[in-house]
């Protein structure tokens, strides 16, 4: 796949990856490559955004230029930390999700719980994990009207994804669960429990 | 070490400075204030380092006194004010218009704890800083004894203003020119982003997979209307973005008040980069 780089304003540059293992490789090559006027890189599932200081647009320019050629690392094992999440399946959507999927609780539970999850990348509220891997049985639509605040720790199904919350912030996953894991503290170092490339286990308690 | 009372804390007054730079991987908002530029040239007038803590304050200002005397500078859409001695034990209010907001700077700064290395107040996450209210107590760091005379950012045009975009990742996206496109700016705007009203922009539709976003990119929801995002927005987002307001035009963003227009023009991004050097100059 061919990296491209589309602009995003005068001072960021997305680049395009095309899929995760990619978005990996160009995230760790940035990284190490320490640009000094680079002033962070922010990974999603397909692009990496590079977000540059005041004034960086011509050396910006010249990396949209040379990043498609760029040797990128091979980063198998970034992350790699297998951080288990206990969760107390109790939420107070889990009805609506086993009617909506059909499945008993015990399946439900069976099914979310079996999966090594990938953090794919943190983003929408501080430490929020985006996770790759749920079973497609256990996909439900968003809420029709997204809850103004959701209690941090719940755990949620979104479409395709699930995940936890780590702070009150509104939310229109359904919520099947929660746990006592604190997945962004500001107070702590690192402030996130989680990063990219991580992998997580839901384990019923 | 002197301290100053909120007598009165204005509309939503918060503690703010240059924000949260390298923990967008983390999902923790830049936050800080909305024009940076602002509380830069305010801190500035009053002998601060550019990145010193102060007050973004919006629509009413925050009354303020002091247990020993004190220094201010504001900055707002196209106006300074300061730097000014205040006295020991006399109110001070801080007038914001014209405009919406304005940004306050006292000499020595406010040494609210910092939290991931920043005193800014993330409204969307609801950490760090401080929200003021009614009879608290923040404390001011060491006076450098410098003063300067600093020149002011863009006034707020008469009529209504024009936000200039570069192309944005998704501009493909949109099925109308962008150019002339007129919107209200509506009252769900907040730190996070103007939610802008109008006739909605024809797009060709479709999802995106999240992408990490900055201040300034204008997102395009399926319903059409534009979000034009500030510097206390999310890190990532699932709209396409069609367009990036350049910096110089966000200062003027953020200054529109709810109900006022705003018109969105396409520029390139050499003129952009050159609005936004001289500007720095």
């Amino acid at each position: 796949m061919t990296l491209r780089c589309l602009p995003m304003g005068e001072t960021a540059l997305l680049v395009a990856c095309g899929d995760l293992a990619t978005v990996r490789r160009v995230d760790a090559a940035l990284r190490s490559a320490e640009l000094p006027w680079v002033r962070e890189t922010v990974p999603a599932y397909d692009t990496v955004l590079v977000v540059g200081l005041p004034g960086c647009g011509e050396e910006l320019d010249a990396l949209a230029a040379a990043l498609p050629s760029w040797d990128l690392p091979n980063v198998g094992s970034v992350g790699g930390r297998e951080v288990v999440i206990e969760v107390a399946y109790d939420g107070p959507d889990l009805a609506d999700v086993c009617r909506l999927t059909g499945l008993t609780l015990d399946d439900l539970v069976a099914l979310h719980t079996a999966p090594a999850y990938t953090v794919a990348f943190l983003g929408f509220s501080p430490g929020f994990p985006y996770l790759v891997g749920l079973d497609p049985r256990l996909a439900v639509p968003r809420l029709d009207t997204p809850r103004v605040s959701v209690p941090p720790g719940s755990v949620g199904i979104g479409g395709d994804q699930t995940g936890v919350y780590p702070t009150g912030t509104p939310g229109g996953w359904r919520l099947i669960g929660r746990t006592d894991a604190v997945l962004f503290d500001a107070a702590r170092d690192p402030a996130t429990l989680l990063v990219a490339g991580d992998a997580v286990r839901f384990a019923a308690r | 070490m002197t301290t100053l009372r909120v007598v009165s804390p204005g509309l939503q007054t918060t503690v703010q400075d240059l924000g949260r730079p390298g923990h967008a991987r983390s999902g923790v908002p830049l936050a800080g204030a909305l024009d940076p530029l602002a509380l830069a040239a305010a801190n500035a007038a009053v002998g601060n380092p550019a990145g010193a803590a102060g007050l973004e304050c919006v629509l009413r200002g925050p009354t303020l006194v002091g247990d020993a005397a004190w220094t201010i500078a504001v900055a707002g859409a196209g106006w300074t004010l300061g730097p000014l001695p205040v006295a020991s034990g006399v109110p001070y209010t801080v007038r914001v218009g014209p405009g919406l907001r304005c940004w306050v700077a006292v000499a020595g700064g406010i040494e609210v704890p910092p939290v991931l290395a920043s005193r800014s107040t993330d409204t969307l996450s609801g950490f760090g800083g401080q929200v003021l209210r009614v009879d608290d107590v923040l404390p001011l760091g060491a006076d450098t004894g410098r003063r300067a005379v600093v020149a002011a950012g863009p006034a707020l045009p008469d009529g209504e203003v024009v936000l200039r975009l570069t192309a944005g990742p998704h501009a493909d996206r949109l099925r109308t020119a962008i150019d002339g496109a007129r919107f209200v700016v509506g009252a769900r705007s907040d730190r996070t982003g103007l939610r802008l009203d109008g006739d909605p922009l024809a797009h060709a539709g479709g999802d995106i997979a999240t992408i990490g976003v900055v201040p300034g990119a204008v997102q395009l929801p399926p319903d059409g209307r534009p979000i034009v995002l500030l510097g206390n927005c999310q890190t990532t987002g699932g709209y396409p973005v069609v367009g990036v307001v350049c910096a110089a035009d966000l200062r003027l963003a953020v200054q529109v008040r709810p109900g006022s227009a705003v018109r969105l023009m396409m520029t390139g991004m050499v003129q952009a980069r050159e609005l936004s050097a001289q500007a720095a100059d």
